[in-house]
């Protein structure tokens, strides 16, 4: 079939955007260094800036933007709903308050939990994040309406922020100065010492996803078609919330909360592709969105400029206007 | 959310704006000597004026005194309002009340002997002075919550003559205030860029109270020590350069160069190194350029939740880039820090510019001043 | 037979009894028509004999084996089914849409092998939409799509089919066109389908065995005899019409 010749095109152009991506986010930011420093460094400053600052900084938007974007295109599939993502349907604010609680638990920084404390970090984070999207999706059974389901997602969401809320006002200024900065999401953040977790989460995360497209594909035909097809919804289901609950949760517990990727890039896939093949959709959602977070933190610190923009504010400028097309085309025809 | 404006607010905005003072204000032929007066020379955000029998206060949204934040009449209680004030924002004085949404505010009473005047405060928790806190206790001064929660039940209950809060942009609270009838004052001490500015505005305070004379004393002595302190800077060979402040989510706060913070560094003889800044506010910088820009810095300042020197690496590895924590010069201004987070850097420290001034001497040039000892400011163990 | 069942009772709950005391059976290559008015329970029958309601009594038995039995996959290979409502897939094209039936047949990564792409190839041939191969389902008629859910059943490959409705929102011609090929389908795959449908003409001129549902009950008879059954009478007459037995047509009087 041509559409072979076709993906395949355009999974080399992709893949070839990432690289030049990546290797602009390393070699640009607000202290200007020559490309030729990149292979020999002239000077610790450099190496430190561009391997120990840049490099993980750039590491962690690719694995940021992979992983939101595939949870964002599992969760649309899992709703059928082209709204949803890790950021709407509450999962963020859930890892947000799984976070929360631990953090104001030990009533400390991140920091004074160690080595240990990272492991617990992503634990509470996925587990919150797991309970949220069980809830919405418990919530929304037997509701057909994508705004339900949605709005089920945000009042979820909102629920978490709340409770997040009240024990931030019991907790000490400290612990709360911690958490309030880490709510703020960020990817400069992150060390070599995460990525060692990070890095194989995200990884195994993602490729368990793709044994899951032909899964995937049939959920597309809804609950009593995937069960007449010898699918197991219950199971099939909950190892989705799963996986999405990891790679969600691991990123918000690195990153913080990052919004509007993973809705979005699910969206310039399917229009790109124009399939609704998992097989194809996963790989394409994964390179557009490490794409994407890349080009959004290239943005957040642009070359001439001393100062750094929030990547929040960069990925919703780019991202809701994506989404406001994609329901756009959907109700212009429907 | 109530705390953020606390935590994060104090501590970022606190570094804004900053131009040298311009002397000035009121014009000696037009006081009425029916009241104390006073002159405001340092800040840039307020004035009042003496008339016949009346005190005209205007704040400043700006440093150049053009956009009027708010004006306020100051009256006798007993006096009548002249007609071409009859419109405006009238204040009868002495208070007999007042709510104070800020611990600096109450440090501004404490200091004029005015605590038995205070009704309210927003939460006496971040309150680190001893005494104050007692007289709290001893007074049954209520807490009433800050701008965004205030108990407005209680502080009607309470009904204080004024309310003296920070000014925020579109803050709600306020017409509720006037709703009922207690009058607030926005304070924007934090907008001001000169340490003798900022702490000027116990002179606001005094006003209300006609307690100028008090007010003058304790300032005039403070500015006397301030620039005293500030001239041994003059004496000083080689000047240590300075980092401030540690990243917060992506962005590493600096404080501009002509803000709050820079000036009290370069009048201790410290060598800034956002000199050559113009913001007055703080600068949003990334992480590389500030190691770019510090990594030699001698030494570092004001670094928030940082006790000991594990403390700097376990936040993140790559500090250890900086030499100041390779030399092990890192210096917090957390030596008075209560259990909840109230640190009194930002609580007396604003009202004694003078000492946090020695603080930083000391820390720049221990040989300028031999048996002082660090009040504000405490080395990483 | 193909498919039996046996003393079945369906329903949502014990509370809730649609139907009970059923008795009925389907043979390889007929066509059955599940008949009676609205709410009386077609839809819950079929769901329950395709495995996603359990019933509340009695058994489903597939080639003399109770369905429950079955695995999820098991299942899927001897019984199809094509539900009425609409699929939402953005980008979902006709040759994928029915690929998809061959799911219980594929692998981990649902990869199509020879004998799968030759029954896809074959169904496309049946249901003639060799044209339509590359369009979105979703920008087909409502026609088209209708007999790409059914291809799509038909790839499944499996001895029984099950359609609730499979013509209720079509013009007359589609719809005769589409029941015509599923009694093709019936014939020449010695298949057994059970549709369910309100066209009572239709169904008693194509159908080898008609289910009356009515009142709780379910009759099975061929169409000419059910047609003289009190059952048949009490479910299709009304105070002025009433069915005519020799012009399968409806008569006011």
């Amino acid at each position: 079939m041509n559409n072979n010749k076709k993906y395949s095109v355009y999974f080399t152009v992709l893949t070839a955007l990432c690289i030049l991506f990546f290797v602009l986010d390393i070699l640009m930011g607000s202290v200007s260094i020559a490309a030729s420093e990149l292979f020999s460094p002239s000077n610790e400053l450099n190496y430190n800036i561009l391997y120990n600052i840049r490099l993980p900084k750039t590491i962690t938007a690719v694995l940021t933007g992979a992983g939101l974007a595939v949870c964002g295109l599992q969760m649309q599939t899992l709703f059928r709903n082209p709204l949803a993502g890790p950021f709407v349907l509450g999962i963020s604010s859930g890892a947000s308050l799984g976070v929360a609680i631990l953090t104001l638990a030990f009533s400390g920084s991140i920091a004074t939990l160690g080595i240990g404390g990272k492991i617990s970090f992503i634990i509470a984070a996925a587990v919150g994040a797991g309970v949220a999207l069980l809830l919405v999706i418990t919530l929304s059974k037997n509701i057909s309406n994508d705004v339900t389901v949605l709005i089920i997602g945000l009042m979820v969401s909102h629920l978490a922020s709340a409770i997040e809320g009240v024990l931030q006002y019991m907790s000490s200024a400290e612990s709360l100065q911690v958490f309030v900065l880490w709510g703020m999401g960020n990817f400069s953040n992150v060390v070599w010492d995460d990525l060692f977790y990070f890095i194989p989460i995200i990884l195994v995360g993602t490729v368990i996803t793709f044994f899951f497209s032909k899964q995937l594909n049939i959920l597309l035909w809804g609950d009593n078609y995937a069960k007449s097809m010898g699918i197991n919804i219950k199971q099939t289901r909950l190892y989705i919330i799963m996986i999405t609950a990891l790679i969600a949760g691991t990123i918000t517990a690195f990153c913080g909360p990052i919004a509007f990727l993973g809705v979005a890039v699910p969206h310039l896939a399917r229009s790109l592709f124009k399939t609704s093949d998992h097989k194809i959709l996963i790989p394409a959602t994964l390179l557009i969105g490490i794409a994407l977070a890349i080009v959004c933190d290239i943005i957040t610190q642009l070359p001439g400029h001393n100062t750094v923009m929030p990547i929040n504010a960069i990925t919703s400028l780019i991202g809701a206007p994506i989404v406001i097309w994609a329901v756009w085309k959907k109700n212009k025809y429907s | 959310m109530k705390r953020l404006p606390l935590v994060i607010f104090f501590t970022i905005v606190i570094l804004f704006s900053c131009k040298q003072p311009h002397k000035e204000t009121t014009i000696e032929s037009d006081i009425i000597r029916t009241f104390d007066t006073t002159t405001i020379e340092y800040s840039q955000h307020f004035s009042i004026e003496y008339k016949n029998d009346l005190k005209l206060v205007h704040i400043y949204k700006d440093d150049h005194r053009k956009d009027t934040l708010n004006t306020f009449v100051l009256i006798r209680h007993n006096a009548s309002i002249p007609d071409e004030y009859k419109h405006a924002e009238i204040i009868r004085v002495p208070l007999k009340k007042i709510a104070c949404l800020s611990t600096i505010y109450v440090s501004y009473l404490s200091q004029l002997q005015l605590l038995d005047r205070l009704c309210a405060v927003d939460n006496s928790q971040y309150i680190y002075d001893k005494t104050i806190k007692e007289a709290l206790v001893k007074n049954k001064v209520s807490e009433i919550g800050s701008n965004n929660s205030i108990n407005f039940e209680k502080l009607a209950a309470l009904s204080p003559d004024v309310v003296f809060t920070y000014w925020e942009q579109g803050l709600s609270g306020s017409a509720k205030l006037n709703e009922l009838n207690i009058k607030p004052v926005l304070v924007i001490d934090h907008l001001e860029t000169s340490p003798l500015g900022r702490a000027e505005w116990i002179k606001l305070m005094a006003a209300l109270f006609n307690e100028e004379k008090n007010a003058n004393d304790f300032f005039n002595e403070l500015k006397a020590n301030y620039l005293r302190l500030s001239k041994l800077k003059d004496t000083v060979q080689t000047k240590p350069s300075v980092l401030v402040g540690t990243k917060l989510s992506d962005a590493w706060y600096v404080p501009g160069g002509k803000s709050y913070m820079a000036q009290l560094i370069n009048d201790a003889g410290g060598n800034y190194l956002w000199n050559n800044d113009s913001a007055t506010g703080s600068l949003p910088l990334t992480f590389e350029n500030v190691l770019k820009q510090a990594q030699h810095a001698d030494v570092w300042l004001n670094v928030y939740q940082w006790k000991k020197m594990d403390d700097v690496v376990l936040d993140d590895k790559r500090y250890s880039y900086f030499d100041a924590y390779n030399n092990k010069n890192i210096i917090n201004n957390n030596a008075r820090v209560n259990e909840f987070g109230g640190n009194d850097f930002w609580g007396s420290g604003l009202l004694q510019p003078d000492l946090v001034l020695s603080d930083l001497i000391k820390i720049f040039h221990p040989e300028l001043l031999p048996d002082y000892q660090l009040k504000y400011y405490k080395k990483l163990e | 037979m193909a498919l039996s069942i046996h003393n079945l009772s369906i329903g949502y709950s014990q509370q809730k009894i649609i139907a009970k005391e059923l008795n009925l059976s389907v043979s390889p290559g007929e066509l059955v028509c599940l008949i009676g008015p609205n709410g009386t329970g077609k839809s819950t029958l079929l769901k329950t004999i395709a495995g996603l309601l359990s019933p509340l009594a009695g058994e489903i038995k597939i080639n003399d084996k109770n369905i429950l039995l079955f695995t999820a996959t098991e299942r899927a290979k001897q019984l199809a089914v094509v539900f009425t409502q609409k699929i939402q897939a953005e980008n979902l094209d006709v040759y994928s849409a029915i690929a998809t039936g061959r799911n219980p047949y594929t692998g981990l990564l649902g990869t199509l092998r020879k004998d799968d792409v030759e029954i896809i190839q074959r169904t496309i041939d049946i249901t003639g939409l060799k044209e339509f191969e590359n369009k979105f389902v979703d920008k087909l008629s409502d026609g088209e799509q209708q007999k790409v859910m059914i291809g799509r059943a038909i790839a499944q490959d499996c001895p029984i089919i099950l359609l609730d409705e499979p013509t209720a929102h079509l013009d007359t011609v589609n719809k005769i066109e589409i029941t015509l090929l599923l009694k093709k389908i019936a014939k020449e795959q010695n298949k057994s389908i059970i549709i369910s449908t309100h066209d009572l003409s239709l169904a008693l001129q194509i159908a080898d065995k008609i289910w009356l549902m009515n009142k709780n009950r379910i009759a099975e008879n061929t169409p000419t005899s059910i047609v003289n059954t009190t059952e048949f009478n009490e479910a299709f007459s009304g105070k002025n019409f009433s069915f005519d037995k020799n012009s399968f047509a409806f008569k006011i009087i």
